[in-house]
């Protein structure tokens, strides 16, 4: 197979091939490297490109398949991971001028987990400063969306979508506290899993939000997402927010019979003044397909999600404003603008304000579990519209991250968070400008197989994720 | 706290120790009286007997 076509191949096709000996880890890896030296510069996924390691991973990955000793559906995979995961050795710069000396002598387990399943790590991924979101100047280079490179790729997980979307690597973890593996999905039209709270371990991953925080896999297609979650989801005793929860076989949820599904539709989601014409109209159709493959449907009601944007940021932005604290004070020059100004907002949010947003989560969590308790899952749009401009999308007072437009936006990624569920966005079409769509769907905790099994069956039935971006 | 100025602002910044200019000082006023006016939609009824979220539940760690 030319090295040009190996770019976009999914990781299941790559793992069979693989493992098939048909293609070679190393050539694989070679073409992944020799891309993002053709691309990264214009398209600014990656902060740092471990080249040499990589090589050596996939060599060592070659001699193991070879002499037989296959791993499983990563081995021999190129992957690369938000710059908030440690890595031994190897810059970790959460996105920011902070830590632009920050070389951890730890890898994150999540690091260890992909290097036992046999992955092969490209490197560390570009991301919104400290996976805030809304970051204006970038110190490591502008991530651009590789559908339309004057468009945004979302955040914070914005390097792992770009290299995921434009073929620099074979799949890619990111991290989502307010919708930062969600967002980024749909705006550069893969699918991306918010694992349930506790599925994925946190250790050494640079936190935003303590209780918020999730990493998952952006891939380009639901089964990809699939293999990469299962390569490390489960119990960790160095985080002690990890869950004890068995991890089902994901793969072999992928049987893509959802007959008899039953699908809530929140009208808070679908009635917004706000929502893209565009958006709600491949949304509403890719429940069509849902239903054609004998799901049914219902409109619901989630009320306090209308205020979820303001409940997420009281919650969240303190959170991270008392991880920075020291920071803060200290080196402030060192932050984004609008980094700072969130922080600093935060920082001056009085207490009783924080304890109603934690109360008003639980309102949020009840209601939509109470929902979920009649239904299987929950669907609407990833978000209001398709990726905006860069420009449009600064965090100056009138840009999309801030003023009411913000809070309106997040109504659509903070209610899973909140509620600690897990969430899967979908590409479910693109507007008339190419740029694509994104479904999220939502589940009861420890779900996933449920929410790939859902994605995968509607992939099987559409084309949306057999595009790629023409570079 | 959605009647928040500029210089409410400046003085709350100044006594937690945060160096906040007037440009800053107006971004944060924007962002908190727009995050405590979507708060104060939430009403005291909505909340009655509503507990705030634990950070983590509680489980036994796995035997290794």
């Amino acid at each position: 197979m030319n090295s040009a076509d190996l770019h976009y191949l999914s990781i299941a096709d790559l793992g069979s091939r693989i493992k098939s000996k048909e293609i070679s880890p190393v050539e694989v890896t070679q073409a992944y490297l020799d891309r993002i030296e053709a691309q990264n510069e214009r398209l600014g996924a990656y902060i740092t490109v471990m080249s040499d390691a990589a090589m050596a991973q996939a060599r060592a990955a070659e001699r193991e398949i070879q002499s037989g000793q296959y791993r499983g559906r990563m081995h021999g995979i190129p992957v690369a991971v938000k710059d908030i995961i440690y890595t031994r050795g190897v810059l970790t710069s959460a996105g920011s001028r902070v830590l632009a000396d920050h070389v951890p002598d730890e890898d994150s387990t999540l690091v260890e987990r992909l290097d036992a399943a046999g992955a092969v790590l490209l490197g560390k991924l570009n991301l919104s400063e400290f996976a805030i979101g809304g970051t204006i100047d970038h110190p490591y280079g502008t991530p651009r969306n590789p559908w339309n490179t004057e468009h945004t790729a979302g955040g914070s997980s914005s390097g792992s979508g770009v290299a995921t979307a434009g073929g620099l690597c074979a799949g890619a973890l990111g991290s989502d506290t307010g919708g930062s593996i969600r967002g980024p999905a749909g705006f550069c039209g893969l699918a991306g899993i918010r694992p349930t709270y506790g599925r994925v371990t946190r250790h050494k991953v640079v936190p935003m939000c303590w209780s918020l925080d999730t990493v998952g896999p952006m891939t380009r297609t639901v089964e990809d997402c699939a293999i990469m979650l299962q390569a490390i989801a489960g119990h960790d005793r160095r985080d002690a927010t990890s869950s004890n929860t068995p991890v089902p076989d994901y793969f072999a949820a992928l049987t893509g019979d959802i007959t008899g599904l039953r699908v809530a539709l929140p009208r808070e989601m679908f009635d917004f003044e706000a929502l893209d014409s565009e958006v709600k109209g491949a949304v509403e159709k890719a429940v069509g397909v849902l239903i054609e493959l004998g799901a049914s449907s219902d409109e619901v009601s989630l009320p306090t999600s209308e205020r979820s944007g303001a409940v997420f940021i009281a919650n969240a932005d303190v959170d991270c404003a008392a991880f920075h604290s020291e920071w803060l004070r200290t080196r402030p020059d060192d932050y984004d603008w609008n980094t700072r100004t969130r922080l600093e907002s935060a920082s001056l949010t009085p207490a009783v304000s924080y304890i109603k947003a934690q109360r008003a989560r639980a309102l949020i969590r009840r209601e939509l579990m109470e929902v979920l308790a009649e239904h299987d899952v929950i669907v609407m749009p990833t978000g209001p519209v398709p990726a905006p401009t860069i420009e449009a999308s600064t965090g100056k007072p009138g840009g999309f991250y801030q003023g009411k437009l913000d809070l309106g936006r997040r109504r659509y990624t903070s209610p899973a968070p909140l509620a600690g569920l897990p969430a899967l966005s979908v590409n479910c079409g693109f507007s008339e400008a190419g740029l694509p769509i994104g479904m999220q769907i939502v589940a009861k905790p420890f779900a996933e197989d449920l929410l790939f099994r859902i994605g995968h069956a509607y992939e099987q039935a559409t084309e949306w994720h057999t595009r790629h971006p023409d570079l | 706290m959605t009647n928040l100025k500029k210089d409410d602002v400046l003085r709350l910044a100044a006594q937690a120790g945060l160096d906040v200019d007037d440009a800053r000082a107006e971004a944060i006023a924007f962002r908190l009286a727009a995050v405590m006016e979507e708060l104060d939609e939430i009403t005291a009824e909505a909340l009655e007997g509503v507990e705030p979220a634990l950070t983590f539940s509680i489980e036994e760690p796995a035997s290794e």
